[in-house]
């Protein structure tokens, strides 16, 4: 099946769960502003904001946005059914099908001073999922071995594309990569905030390969240890690695001899000292080899490739790994092979 | 005198029928009010433990009933999609149950109160509202039961007699 248009995906999957005065806004304007858009932000009393990867902008043609009309979109989004979405609405998030993440604030009801639901919401803020098939193609020969995949740990600041790149690389570890001679693995996800898979009640809504099982919306450590015992993994992934308790459950997984791929927030090389939970990881030896992000070209580059045992770098370079929502030029490309996009 | 005979006996059908009709539509009408029950008992149910989306635990309980609850929870669905509010599709489906059917407007009425507050609050909430709507349509039920007790009976014997009262009458 050949990729449907982002602005097609928009049309089928986020506009219908907008109210009606806002949807006829949405498909009126301009093909190339809805190919390149990422976030639409609804706010109470103020005007529809589209977000793109390099400015924003005011949604043509609409005022500020009424309260009715605000719960008229939670209704459509909650298919008017928030008991079921309770859990989602306390993380303060809801996926929709097609993977598409509507993240909501407004006032929070506690109980027993945690967040035990939202109410009166004022914003929403729905991103726009976008997969990219194929992003994992530039970084994938380095994290190969003798046919065998290494433990690699993705590191960047915030939407730097760890996420983009880990469920790439999940979706062609599970497939298996006849040019690396990999055969397919077996890979458990654990999918903490439903970011990887985007799962839409269980079913995941991205490409994540056909070996692939996905626990969605558990708490890591508990996630691994979980399926550590039930779904004898090859691999485990998993997002945002935070806690001690987080690399725990990778130390056991690793002594159950489970290989791992997983993501860290850092801002470069430097920060592998810096960093405790980075220090720790490193200091364990649980990762074979480390992968930088940054901005540099754009959202999605490739600083580096270290590998995680003597911490030296293997290659340097910037690479984009596709799928910007701006041409991302890539310079200084030595070898044709891994330059695309 | 057999043309009379025919149309005393068409007469006295006729009326008769009349009086069995109304006297069905009461018993049809203690029949839905526990329908009506048990949707939303079958609600609660997917609410509860299978935390169903509304829309999906509609049809199913649809299938479910007898054809004029499956016809008012299709109903509800079809306007959902259509982008109505939960509470606009319901209060419309609900009157035009209530006027395809033998229930009386305060019989929906347990229901209509449901049309603002369903689906928007968490669970608990959801349950305290349909428990309390289940038990106002029990009591509508236990009305309806003696009322169809007390007139069914009535409305067949008006039904014949007021056919053989018109007939002497006539003769």
């Amino acid at each position: 099946m050949p990729p449907r248009a982002p602005s097609l995906i928009l049309k089928e999957e986020v506009i219908p769960y907008l109210t009606f005065s806002l949807q006829d806004l949405l498909c009126r304007l301009p093909t190339e502003l809805k190919d390149n858009l990422l976030e639409i932000r609804l706010r109470v009393g103020r005007p529809v904001m589209l977000v793109f990867s390099d400015m924003d902008m005011v949604l043509p043609g609409s005022s500020s946005l009424s309260r009715p009309e605000m719960e008229q979109c939670m209704q459509l989004i909650t298919q008017s059914s928030v008991y079921a979405r309770e859990e989602e609405l306390r993380q303060g998030f809801i996926t929709l099908p097609g993977g598409h993440r509507v993240g909501l604030v407004g006032k929070a009801v506690l109980e027993d001073g945690r967040i035990r639901t939202l109410k009166n919401i004022s914003s929403l803020n729905i991103r726009l999922a976008r997969q990219v098939v194929g992003a994992a193609d530039k970084v994938v020969s380095y994290l190969v071995q003798d046919g065998s995949f290494i433990s690699t740990l993705l590191v960047s600041p915030p939407g730097c594309g760890k996420t983009t790149l880990l469920r790439d690389l999940i979706r062609q570890l599970s497939s298996g990569i006849p040019k690396l001679n990999l055969k397919g693995h077996k890979i458990a996800v654990v999918d903490e905030r439903s970011e990887i898979a985007a799962c839409y009640q269980g079913m995941p809504q991205n490409d994540v390969g056909p070996r692939t099982d996905v626990l969605d919306g558990a708490k890591k450590a508990e996630g691994i240890m979980l399926v550590l015992r039930s779904m004898s993994p090859e691999i485990i992934a998993t997002d945002e690695i935070g806690s001690s308790a987080d690399v725990v459950a990778l130390e056991e997984a690793l002594v159950s001899g489970v290989r791992l791929v997983a993501t860290a927030h850092g801002d470069g090389p430097d920060d592998l000292q810096e960093r405790p939970v980075l220090r720790e990881l490193l200091k364990h030896g649980l990762f074979g080899r480390i992968v930088f992000l940054s901005m540099a070209k754009g959202p999605g580059t490739i600083e580096a490739v270290f590998n995680g045992q003597d911490l030296k770098p293997m290659f340097i370079e910037h690479l984009s790994i596709g799928g910007g929502r701006h041409d991302i030029k890539t310079s200084r490309c030595l070898n044709t092979d891994i330059c695309y996009g | 005198m057999i043309l009379k005979l025919l149309g005393a006996l068409i007469l006295i059908f006729a009326t008769g029928n009349i009086g069995f009709t109304m006297a069905r539509s009461l018993k049809r009408r203690v029949l839905l009010l526990s329908q009506l029950q048990g949707l939303l008992q079958f609600l609660v149910t997917e609410i509860d433990f299978a935390v169903t989306l509304l829309p999906e635990a509609l049809i199913k309980v649809g299938e479910s009933m007898g054809p004029e609850i499956d016809h008012f929870c299709q109903e509800v669905v079809s306007s959902l999609q259509l982008g109505l509010p939960l509470s606009i599709a319901w209060e419309r489906s609900l009157s035009t149950l209530s006027d395809i059917t033998s229930l009386s407007g305060d019989d929906t009425k347990p229901l209509k109160a449901l049309a603002p507050v369903l689906g928007l609050s968490d669970r608990k909430d959801q349950l305290r509202h349909l428990k309390l709507a289940q038990e106002h349509l029990r009591q509508r039920e236990v009305k309806a039961e003696q009322e169809a007790n007390q007139n069914q009976k009535l409305w067949c014997y008006l039904g014949v007699l007021s056919g053989l009262v018109i007939v002497l009458i006539l003769v």
